[in-house]
């Protein structure tokens, strides 16, 4: 879920997900592309593969991030619709 | 005197911040904000002074009109603008920028609560940089939000000669405030309008979506990154950073961290340590992407040389050299403290568990509240970023000598930010801490020039004629305060001045120069 706030955010939730997949793998073939350009030593090839893993690694955790805070926070209290009636300036 | 001190706290900084203040009748801003500072001096918060502008080199024109109040600590509360600015006294330590950003927060609500009771309306008070309107009276369902901002601005007084060339300070420090607000962010919903979306989306600086350039004079329109203003409040050797993009927080770590990392920072930016930074390949761009990156958190940053990095790889090359410069430099205990501080939080952010940081850091307490609250509408969303924001009884905590219960509506919980701080931060006490933000309510800060302005406006008000952050103007005499630490407790202790005569003889000995009969 991103924290987008629409007014219909449930569906919206559904359609992020499905977005990150995507990227994900788009973002691991492109990442193939390229290696198969650079130098192909096995060294090299094993430090790519493992700054790969990281990243995913990485870009996991942080999708999760939201299901993550769930709980973190107390919800009691009420929600009041406060409005901030302010100019702009500085 | 100033030559002892090295480091952080040889760093002179200060918070300018601008409540907005609001009443559900629709009354003019100024109005209220006029009642708020009249509440303030009603209650003996704050004194009438003729602030001598004169003595300041504005570039800003309508700042030489402001009326302005002194508050007792030290802080100048006026109306720019329509909102309640109280810029903090000065101060040289992580910890007097945590308690004078809380008495700062205290005398806002206290200037609210006061126009309430003059107006005979609902008088509210918030911490943030944004407004959410709904273009359509009253239609959230429309969609169309219109967000604006105002602002929270840190200064630090660096040296003029770092600061000549402006291509160099770019290249030191752009890169630092494009990245720090991973950890300095506010987190606020602004209007989808900003990514081309419709509703709001929450990110992680609302600021950074006000930016449109890499520098700029102005702070209103066209606002860059870093900002030209130069107006020392200062000996004309030092030059005041205005650094437009500080935000409003609330939790006592981020400001804690902030605080010592900037310092830390300019310390690194004066010594040259900055002067190969990372050139980001595309600033304006980069500082929205990472402000909006709420979902991935991938941070990714393209170079000028064409590596691809992230945000928390460029904080660490500032990082390295904010330990050299302390090696080299400083070294106090809250900079070894701040180091490690920031060490620890880029290790966890480098593994993305930024969970870790509910009511330490101000984006992530705000998105954990969203997640958990589950807004079903752009308007829930904005009033539970709103009600984080609100400054009300809840403030209260501070001023209680035990542990009680938090009272109020506001979402931000002071009890669980300073239980985060003590655990975070070694040596932050929170007993200790809230005896120090009822110290700072009324006492400026000792190690700065503060200390003197205010005790002579304690004692001998009926003497004063006018004064600025640089000057103090007396019927007797007139003081050049234009060096940051001069006359502080320090200094007017070791004299024990039994009358304002005698200040000012003690004055004159310490500063022959600077005080002027």
């Amino acid at each position: 879920m991103d924290v987008v706030v629409f007014e219909r955010m449930e569906d919206e939730e559904v359609e992020e997900e499905e977005e990150i997949t995507e990227e994900e793998e788009e973002y691991v073939k492109t990442e193939e592309k390229e290696y198969k350009y650079r130098d192909t030593s096995k060294d090299k090839e094993m430090a790519a593969i493992m700054e790969r893993l990281k990243m995913r690694e990485k870009k996991e955790k942080a999708a999760d991030l939201v299901s993550r805070l769930k709980g973190k926070k107390k919800v009691n209290k009420k929600i009041m619709p406060y409005e901030i009636y302010a100019t702009s300036g500085e | 005197m100033n030559s002892r001190r090295k480091g952080a706290e040889s760093k002179i900084r200060g918070i300018e911040q601008e409540y907005p203040v609001s009443a559900k009748a629709n009354l003019n801003p100024s109005l209220l904000v006029n009642a708020a500072i009249r509440g303030l001096k009603r209650r003996g918060f704050s004194q009438d002074v003729v602030w001598d502008t004169a003595t300041e080199i504005s570039q800003e024109v309508h700042e030489s009109r402001i009326a302005s109040s002194y508050g007792n600590n030290g802080c100048r509360i006026y109306n720019d603008m329509g909102h309640l600015e109280i810029s903090t006294p000065s101060y040289n330590n992580p910890i007097d920028a945590m308690a004078y950003e809380k008495a700062s927060e205290i005398y806002a609500l206290v200037g609210a609560r006061e126009a309430s009771l003059a107006l005979k309306k609902e008088v509210l008070v918030h911490k943030n940089n944004v407004a959410n309107i709904a273009l359509e009276k009253g239609v959230w369902k429309g969609k169309r939000v219109k967000t604006i901002t105002y602002a929270t601005h840190g200064n630090i007084i660096t040296l003029r000669d770092a600061c000549k060339d402006w291509k160099r300070v770019e290249r030191a420090l752009m890169p630092w405030v494009i990245t720090r607000i991973i950890f300095t962010g506010s987190g606020d919903v602004v209007s989808g309008e900003f990514i081309g979306q419709e509703g709001v989306k929450f990110v992680i600086s609302p600021r950074a979506m006000f930016v449109t350039q890499k520098s700029s004079l102005s702070t209103t329109v066209d606002r860059g990154i870093l900002n030209t203003r130069d107006q020392p409040h200062a000996a004309r050797r030092y030059w005041r950073l205005h650094d437009i993009h500080y935000e409003g927080l609330r939790c006592e770590y981020s400001i804690f961290l902030r605080d010592i990392a900037q310092a830390l920072v300019i310390c690194a930016f004066e010594a040259g340590f900055l002067d190969d930074a990372p050139e980001i390949e595309d600033p304006v761009k980069t500082f929205k992407m990472i402000s909006t990156d709420t979902q991935e958190c991938e941070w990714k940053i393209k170079l000028k040389s064409g590596e691809i990095t992230d945000a928390v790889s460029i904080l660490k090359f500032y990082l390295d050299a904010m330990e050299k410069v302390s090696t080299e430099y400083g070294g106090d205990k809250w900079e070894k403290r701040g180091l490690k501080c920031l060490s620890r939080l880029l290790e966890k952010f480098e593994a993305r568990l930024m969970e870790d940081y509910v009511d330490g850091i101000d984006w992530v307490t705000k998105l954990a509240l969203l997640v958990n609250y589950e807004p079903k509408s752009a308007s829930e969303g904005i009033s539970i970023c709103n009600q984080y924001a609100l400054l009300d009884e809840n403030l209260g905590f501070y001023l209680k000598t035990k542990d009680d219960e938090v009272k109020g509506a506001s979402l931000f919980n002071p009890k669980e930010s300073l239980v985060f701080a003590e655990r975070e931060l070694p040596g932050v006490d929170r007993h200790s801490y809230s005896a120090r933000v009822r110290h700072a309510l009324f006492n400026a800060p000792e190690q700065t020039r503060e200390f003197f302005k205010t005790e002579m406006m304690k004692r001998y008000r009926a003497h004063v004629r006018s004064l600025s952050w640089s000057t103090m103007v007396l019927n007797e005499a007139k003081i050049l305060l234009d060096e940051p630490f001069m006359l502080n407790k320090d200094e007017m202790a070791s004299c024990e001045a039994k009358d304002m005569e005698e200040s000012l003889s003690v004055a004159k000995r310490l500063y022959p120069e600077k005080v002027i009969y």
